[in-house]
């Protein structure tokens, strides 16, 4: 039943989401006409970014809802859900199967997320530019990269309202970028490597270590999530 | 004296600077129907919330069935023989009436369907209503069928009268007297109602600022707290407020009225001789003893 009140809660997010990125990509859609034949690369790297931030903005989103349950404070919109945590808390469940299962649900509407816009993505680049191998080894690299986001976005709502979740998380993967530009990330935690130069698309071949560091990043954070859910009062 | 359902010793809590437990006792027998009194911000909430695990105490102890409830794993045992409504009676507001009691069912392997069965009539629940739709008064009847219908063995009700019209409120309380007398389920609720606590309750715990200033049977503590008054020939002594026993001493020129929480035949005697004042006892409202209770720690159950 928790699972089932875990989508109930969720729902609307993912689909509010699925809309963003359809909207998102209705734009490339648009101008791919002019594009198409003479700036192949620059729509492609146009595709690749965007599916970047659709990945990472819908980790945030849903990861914001996703543990909702467990999150300290009652932001502006949110006081009801904060309120009925009481009860939700009330029930015979420990703590961590209450957060193992928003989790896992957040989990998996981004996977659902990220396969179907970046199938779309995948359609609308340049049939010339990306081969199908490429596009497919590209999933489990975006999908590890928005796992950590989506871990810090978790982490982050353990102690922030529903306004400064989103927020905090925003800035967080800002300030990611930033340093990854300026060259100041070392190259071993910098996982915008992994879907920017070193990406499939890129360089065709998997990024395995990309990989491997998202997911001991993402457990570090979920681990740090689980521990303050462990430990705060409600 | 009749086995402790649940037992509170030195339990301290803060929040920041604010200390909202210092030090508190408190022993609910089993089969009671257990009033928890104070003034808002007295550690009524925050008792509740610990016992049920929400919230963690800095020192201090409070066992449930004998299990310590800052124990994660007996927590969740505990959870189950327990029935809890909150002090908002907020539940899934996207849920419908039915489909919460379908959610709460599985989660309690006692559930009994002929009690759900009685409540949804006897509350007249409309089970395809969004909870979002209903009122306070309804959403505090449904909460209190899903802590009732799993055969919980004790009942913590934070607040479970607030918001409700009369009528509810009278609903309510009869019950709630029905299921401690039925079904032998201990009641544990707060509320600052006295008139509320005084109809159902059999025992009682006045709390302030996070400490028992009171706490045991209604009809004990009504037999012995009461008010002594008396009228002096000259100016009253000052040092009345030190006999033993003696809760608040009340001035009006030279007529004292003295509350008592023991003893009151031999303070009215000693004020008899030493003033040669003409004394009387009244018996007390428990309004009264919540009104004019002192600072002191005294717990007489």
């Amino acid at each position: 039943m928790l699972w089932l009140k875990a989508w109930l809660e969720t729902r609307w997010r993912l689909l509010f989401m699925l809309l963003i990125g359809a909207l998102l990509l209705a734009f490339p859609v648009e101008v791919m006409g002019n594009l198409r034949a003479a700036h192949a690369e620059r729509l492609f790297s146009m595709l690749l970014w965007l599916s970047v931030f659709q990945s990472f903005f819908g980790a945030i989103t849903l990861a914001g809802s996703g543990i909702e349950t467990a999150s300290p404070r009652p932001g502006p919109s949110d006081k009801d859900s904060e309120r009925s945590s009481l009860f939700t808390l009330s029930l015979p469940v420990t703590r961590t199967r209450l957060f193992a299962i928003r989790t896992i649900t957040g989990i998996l509407e981004s996977v659902v997320l990220v396969v179907l816009l970046g199938v779309a993505t995948w359609l609308l680049m340049p049939p010339h530019v990306v081969n199908t191998y490429a596009a497919l080894t590209y999933f489990p690299v975006i999908l590890s990269c928005s796992l950590v986001v989506y871990a810090i976005s978790a982490c982050l709502s353990t102690f922030c309202d529903e306004g400064w979740r989103f927020r905090s998380s925003g800035l967080v993967v800002v300030v990611l970028f930033m340093l990854a530009t300026a060259g100041k990330l070392p190259r071993s935690i910098n996982i915008l490597r992994g879907i920017g130069v070193t990406s499939p698309l890129v360089a065709q071949q998997i990024p395995w270590m990309t990989i491997a560091t998202a997911c001991v990043l993402a457990l570090f954070f979920f681990g740090a999530a689980l521990m303050i859910i462990q430990r705060r009062d409600y | 004296m009749s086995e402790a359902i649940i037992e509170i010793e030195g339990l301290r809590k803060s929040f920041g600077p604010q200390a909202a437990l210092d030090g508190l006792d408190l022993r609910v027998p089993r089969g009671s129907v257990f009033g928890l009194l104070g003034r808002n911000g007295a550690g009524k909430t925050t008792t509740i919330k610990h016992l049920l695990g929400l919230i963690r105490a800095d020192s201090g102890s409070a066992r449930i069935f004998g299990q310590a409830v800052a124990d994660p794993s007996a927590g969740v045992g505990i959870r189950r023989r327990v029935g809890f409504v909150t002090e908002d009676k907020d539940l899934y507001p996207y849920m419908t009436v039915d489909a919460m009691i379908r959610f709460t069912r599985p989660f309690f392997p006692g559930w009994q369907r002929d009690l759900e069965q009685r409540y949804l009539n006897i509350f007249d629940l409309p089970r395809g209503k969004r909870i979002s739709r209903l009122s306070k008064g309804m959403r505090s009847k449904l909460m209190l069928l899903l802590a009732i219908s799993h055969g919980a063995e004790l009942l913590i009700l934070d607040e479970p009268m607030e918001g409700l019209d009369p009528a509810a409120v009278e609903q309510l309380l009869r019950e709630l007297i029905a299921i401690a007398a039925e079904q032998g389920t201990t009641i544990f609720f707060s509320s600052h109602q006295l008139a509320d606590v005084e109809q159902i309750a059999d025992h009682v715990a006045i709390l302030d600022h996070g400490k028992t200033l009171v706490c045991g049977e209604i009809d004990d503590l009504k037999a012995h707290y009461q008010r002594i008054s008396l009228v002096c020939s000259d100016e009253p002594p000052n040092d009345v407020g030190r006999l033993d026993g003696v809760v608040s001493v009340r001035r009006n020129g030279r007529m004292l009225s003295i509350l008592v929480s023991r003893n009151a035949e031999g303070i009215a005697a000693e004020l008899h001789q030493s003033l040669g004042a003409v004394v009387e006892r009244f018996p007390v409202t428990l309004k009264e003893i919540f009104l004019e209770h002192g600072g002191n720690n005294k717990c007489s159950g």
